[in-house]
């Protein structure tokens, strides 16, 4: 756990008032759902990994209850409950905090903060072409540089290993062994399981599969699995894609890599994660599920969609040395006595009513000491306000920065700290 | 098939909702802006111990508490004083006052959910902490009043009352803090009948209960009128008297600044979340 002070504070509420814009900008429309969930509904298709990390307890009803570990439990239970009757496609953005309990290291934290969108039925390569170029659009507006989208699809594996005759479960392991790359325990696993000469051959050559030119990539592996009808399947329907975000203006930093997996288990096809070079761990993640809004008793509905990590945006933003966004400059109002407190606060009324940000004196401070305390938090106006100068309705007006004081008129208060700051 | 729910007492915002309660957020935030408060963001979940520290029996008894992996007892969060206090102590320690700090986000507590109660609620949390001035009691007044006014909202009134008064009266009559508690905590519930047997059940004099009896009837929209009763009222408590006079010199400033405040002064409005004077408040 940790907690924010108002530099980092500021940072991070930016990027998710940015996500949040960008969702309108694309027609996602927000939803908020709680922190607290039924257990049962957060563990139904989490994963093992991420079920046995979740704050997990019993609330005072006996219920089993944990903290969300992720958005897409609660808003397919959204899909399959409450919105289950409205039009398709439906697009839906959240943003929040989410809990694992993950051993503590650099940028992993047990709380963590993610923008979620999701665009619900459509199984269409558009769809998953949206959700590339949606985040694409919030990396590139944030300012971020030299980012890359490594690509995926899990049909590829998974339509190797069907074909060959693997369960669910069977398919699973293997997909998690290769999330954490684990190559050869995954070759392994799919030998103990029967798979033939062929499949083991084809496996170890998808795995090597990987290129920042997609269409060469794409090419190559689908020559690869060519005995495999369904993986052949999958890589046409990687290329199609692809091909949209190309034909459709943007250029896309890629690296697809054949045998990528994510460790949801819900995925079913194209799966993908923004990375940058000065961060290991990957931004976001995204990828389609088709198979999950059922799991939640709701219509098959396909759906595609990508968690972006609002804290480990904020972390490459910082490492990029990407200015935070400017704060508007301040002004502090400080009466000279007691009696001219209220005009003080009154004045500062006025100039929030300009939009400043202004902080009007508390303290009862000599003026010399609220100068140099106002020096210290970098204002840079100070508004002085003494009875002399009241009685001609003037105050004093502090260019801290040029260290230059005049009386002003307090009806030209305003347009004067305005047109200092132009 | 299951049909899953939300657990009792949480709820879904769809869109619409959503995007009510976003804007009020986002104009929660500027409004700190416009105002000096720097946001921080604290964890939901906290140390049992420092949420259970100040929160009253009330509270502390409906947190969310539980064990986490390590064996911790934690909590979430059912107010942000506890966080910010303790981030006041520790990691801003050094920063120069006036120190105003806003932050924002989803509380939780264990009540029963009723109409416009429920166990996840939000709060925009502005707090000024260096300053014992009134200066600062009408800046949370003023900030509160332009929230609400900037939001929209017609016909709002600000119950205004001071912890000062009734604590003076019974510190006067040498109760100690955790019979003042309990009492306030019986005026916060309306309770006041209850709450005159307590005081005279810890040997307050006649005086005492005579006095605390007309306190609890002073209320009235005509703030001035009413502090001037309830001065007179509480004449024999010195410290009651103070707490009176501070009262007044809040509302005078606020006045002054041009700002006609709608109010509702009620002399024994006990608010069991703030323990001081007003200075600290919750919007």
């Amino acid at each position: 756990m940790r907690d924010f002070l108002p530099r980092d504070a500021q940072r991070m509420r930016h990027v998710e008032q940015f996500s949040r814009e960008l969702a309108h900008l694309y027609g996602y429309g927000e939803v908020i759902t709680p922190v607290v969930e039924s257990y049962d509904l957060l563990a139904a298709k989490a994963g093992e990994e991420i079920r046995e990390r979740m704050y997990a307890f019993k609330d005072f009803g006996g219920r089993n209850v944990a903290l969300r570990p992720e958005f897409t439990a609660s808003v397919a239970r959204l899909v399959a409950t409450k919105l289950r009757n409205e039009p398709k496609p439906m697009r839906l953005f959240s943003v929040g905090s989410l809990y694992r309990y993950d051993e503590p290291q650099y940028g992993r934290f047990r709380e963590f903060w993610q923008a979620n969108y999701e665009l619900f039925g459509s199984d269409k390569p558009e769809a998953d072409a949206e959700i590339l170029l949606l985040t694409n659009d919030l990396l590139m507006r944030l300012g971020l540089c030299n980012y890359r989208l490594k690509i995926g699809h899990m049909g590829i594996i998974r339509g190797i290993l069907g074909q060959e005759g693997l369960d669910e479960g069977q398919q699973n392991s293997i997909m998690q062994l290769l999330d954490k790359k684990r190559w050869e325990e995954a070759l392994t696993a799919a030998r103990n399981a029967d798979a033939s000469q062929n499949c083991l051959k084809t496996l170890k050559k998808v795995f090597e599969i990987k290129g920042k030119d997609a269409f060469r990539v794409i090419k190559t592996a689908e020559e690869s699995v060519q005995d495999f009808e369904n993986a052949v399947a999958a890589v046409e329907n990687l290329r199609e894609i692809l091909e949209l975000t190309g034909e459709s203006g943007v250029k896309l930093e890629v690296m697809i890599e054949a045998g990528f997996a994510r460790g949801l288990e819900y995925y079913t096809g194209m799966v993908f994660e923004p990375y940058v070079p000065e961060i290991e761990m990957a931004l976001s993640g995204g990828g389609r599920y088709d198979k999950l809004i059922e799991l939640f008793g709701g219509e098959p509905i396909p759906a595609v969609g990508v968690a972006q990590g609002v804290d480990r945006i904020v972390l490459a933003m910082k490492k990029q040395r990407i200015p935070p966004k400017i704060a508007k400059e301040k002004v502090m109002v400080i009466p000279v006595n007691e009696e001219c407190r209220a005009k003080a606060m009154e004045l500062s009324s006025i100039l929030r009513n300009a939009e400043l940000s202004v902080e009007v004196e508390v303290m009862r401070r000599a003026v010399s000491k609220a100068l140099s305390d106002a020096d210290r938090r970098a204002v840079a106006y100070a508004v002085i306000v003494g009875p002399e100068e009241l009685k001609e309705e003037k105050v004093v007006l502090r260019d801290m920065k040029k260290r230059e004081q005049r009386a002003v008129e307090i009806k030209n208060l305003c347009d004067e700290i305005l047109s200092g700051f132009r | 098939m299951p049909t899953f729910k939300t657990v009792r007492g949480m709820r879904d915002f769809l869109p619409r909702d959503a995007q009510r309660m976003r804007h009020v957020e986002q104009f929660s935030r500027e409004l700190a802006h416009l105002y000096g408060y720097g946001e921080v963001i604290t964890p939901v979940v906290e140390s049992y111990d420092l949420l259970a520290a100040k929160a009253g029996e009330e509270i502390r008894e409906r947190m969310y508490a539980f064990k986490d992996f390590g064996g911790r007892n934690v909590a979430l969060r059912p107010e942000f004083t506890a966080s910010v206090a303790r981030l006041v102590a520790t990691k801003l320690r050094n920063e120069p006052k006036p120190m105003r700090l806003f932050s924002v986000g989803s509380l939780y507590r264990y009540d029963e959910p009723q109409y416009g109660r429920f166990r996840e609620f939000w709060q925009a949390n502005y707090e000024l902490f260096g300053s014992d001035k009134p200066e600062a009691d009408a800046e949370i007044l003023l900030l509160t009043n332009d929230l609400l006014m900037r939001l929209g909202l017609c016909n709002y009134r600000l119950k205004i009352g001071h912890m000062g008064i009734i604590r003076g009266i019974l510190g006067q009559e040498g109760l100690d803090e955790g019979q003042q508690n309990s009492i306030m905590q019986l005026l916060d519930k309306k309770r006041w009948e209850e709450a005159l047997t307590a005081a005279r059940n810890a040997d307050a004099s006649q005086n005492c209960l005579k006095t605390l009896k007309k306190v609890f009837e002073i209320k009235g929209k005509d703030a001035f009128r009413v502090i001037k009763t309830a001065e007179e009222s509480v004449q024999d408590f010195e410290n009651a008297v103070a707490a009176v006079e501070n009262l007044r010199e809040i509302l005078e400033l606020t006045g002054e600044s041009g700002v006609k405040l709608e109010v509702m002064i009620e002399a024994g409005f006990a608010s069991v979340q703030n323990c001081s004077g007003n200075e600290g408040l919750s919007a």
